[in-house]
């Protein structure tokens, strides 16, 4: 009997150092899973706080394109921001207060012009947001680096399923403001990429960086929409089913700019990714397309339900569009 | 999901597979239309369109009927006039549902093309190519846009969707 104390003890103590080292492991990823969080909030905080100007290139579908890009905080905490396309056609956008310029000059016509839903455009991601992001995501710390000749530090952000994308963030250290994110498939691989290749943070920007180009007296204007009244129950449509995670952030009905027509708008969002389902009367005579389409990370689905077009769109995987816009149907 | 619907008839997916294709046609209009088409060809290869009932069936009936009546040639073992009339009513049958059906396969072809003629990617094709889409496409990616920044994440990569030069690889 005696003999075998020993040996129990030894199980005993195996078994609590094997314990010991499950809970240091576990206590060690939820710390790294909370440092990573700290990490998105500090990204999504640096976004409305930090002036910078620099040029930056999304890759995407093999392609690269260079940007510039210009964004004073004011004062009052509005944001005003300059994008302007580098390679191509000279595109621009311009984001002010409550208004988005965006100017097409190689369609000759386009200039849009739409509010944006809040004063600055960047609420942030708050601590309260998290368990909602956990339910899709889990966090990763990842390693540090160097972008932009800054020196930067990765976050990892890994979807749980196949109905969004996971991230890889590369923060700069010192100000949090986010210097490179990869979209990520499941099947790991980037989808789209944009990475800052030289950036100045802080600093004075000038009303002359934030000026369009474009030569507006050239363009057609049109917008912003009008927006009208509407609820779930007034609609005459229901989406029937919605993706494990997301959930109804916005449902407006406005008049469109560019056609005057009716155009019902909701958005679903997980906290990270978004999701649009546009339904509109269908113009007889007017192409349309149906089906899957992509730009980069963005997939739409289109398809027509009594004599109406639904296209639902947004920075998913395919799955996740046709899923929501099989569910699209017209109220009995 | 043309291919998915002729798999789906020629039984060759799994139950998981035919149960998304099943989901398709049930609520897409398009998807429907490929359905019956499929179905429709498959009944005129067998000389059963009657019993179709599709608006595509009978438009072909109602061509079929204005249509004279062939008379062939007497043979030993001649049909009666009803039978000639069947096989060479299911030849006809099988010429006009195959303009149809061509028809039918460039409207419902994957590859599409938008109001300004560029062309779309859709499906399994989309992987490595670059689209630009219409003015309608664009209103609608920047009112998407507006929500996308609202993550307050990529707010940045939003935008730079829209000015994205998309038409370089077509």
């Amino acid at each position: 009997m005696t003999a075998s104390a020993p040996h129990l003890s030894t199980k005993l103590s195996s078994a609590h150092g094997f314990f010991s080292f499950l809970l240091i492991g576990l206590l060690s990823t939820s710390a790294a899973a909370d440092e990573a969080a700290d990490w998105l909030m500090k990204i999504s905080a640096a976004a409305a706080k930090v002036n910078f100007s620099g040029t930056f290139v999304y890759v995407h579908d093999g392609q690269i394109e260079a940007m510039e890009v210009a964004r004073r905080i004011n004062q009052d905490g509005s944001m005003q921001e300059r994008l302007y396309a580098l390679n191509g056609a000279p595109r621009e956008v311009i984001r002010g207060m409550d208004k988005v310029w965006c100017y097409i000059p190689d369609q000759n016509v386009v200039v849009h012009s739409y509010r944006q839903t809040s004063n600055n455009g960047f609420p942030g991601i708050l601590p309260g947001d998290f368990a909602q992001l956990r339910r899709n995501y889990h966090f990763v710390e990842g390693v540090d680096g160097r972008i932009a000749d800054r020196e930067a530090h990765q976050i990892k952000v890994i979807a749980d399923d196949s109905y969004r994308y996971g991230y890889s963030l590369w923060a700069d250290k010192q100000t949090g403001l986010l210097l490179r994110s990869d979209l990520i498939n499941k099947d790991n691989e980037i989808v789209e990429q944009y990475t800052f290749i030289n950036i100045e943070i802080g600093g004075i920007i000038t009303d002359q960086q934030l000026a369009a180009k474009s030569d507006q007296e050239a363009l057609q204007l049109f917008g912003p929409g009008t927006d009208l009244p509407v609820s779930a129950d007034s609609s005459d449509w229901q989406v029937t089913r919605i993706p494990d995670g997301y959930s109804l952030i916005k449902h407006i009905k406005r008049m469109s700019p560019t056609d005057g027509d009716e155009v019902e708008h909701r958005v679903y969002a997980d906290g990270l990714s978004t999701v649009s389902v546009f339904i509109k009367k269908a113009k007889p005579g007017q192409s349309h397309k149906n089906g899957l389409s992509r730009m980069g990370a963005v997939h739409a689905f289109g398809k027509a339900v009594n004599n109406h077009r639904i296209t639902v769109m947004g920075e998913v995987p395919a799955d996740t569009v046709e899923f929501l816009a099989m569910g699209v149907r017209l109220r009995n | 999901m043309n291919e998915k619907i002729s798999q789906l008839i020629d039984q060759e997916l799994d139950p998981g597979q035919r149960n998304k294709v099943f989901d398709r046609i049930c609520n897409d209009d398009s998807a429907k239309n490929a359905w019956q088409c499929y179905h429709l060809i498959g009944s005129v290869i067998r000389a059963e369109v009657s019993s179709t009932g599709s608006d595509l069936s009978r438009l072909i009936e109602q061509k079929l009927d204005s249509e004279p009546t062939v008379l062939a040639p007497l043979r030993i073992n001649k049909p009666d006039a009803s039978q000639s009339k069947a096989v060479w009513k299911s030849a006809g049958l099988l010429a006009i549902a195959a303009s149809l059906a061509l028809a039918a396969v460039v409207t419902l072809a994957p590859v599409e093309r938008d109001d300004t003629g560029n062309k779309l990617i859709t499906g399994s094709e989309t992987r490595g190519q670059a689209v630009r889409f219409s003015r309608e496409f664009d209103e609608m990616l920047v009112e998407h846009a507006q929500f996308t920044a609202s993550a307050g994440l990529n707010g940045l990569i939003a935008y730079a969707k829209l000015i994205s030069d998309q038409q370089l690889e077509q």
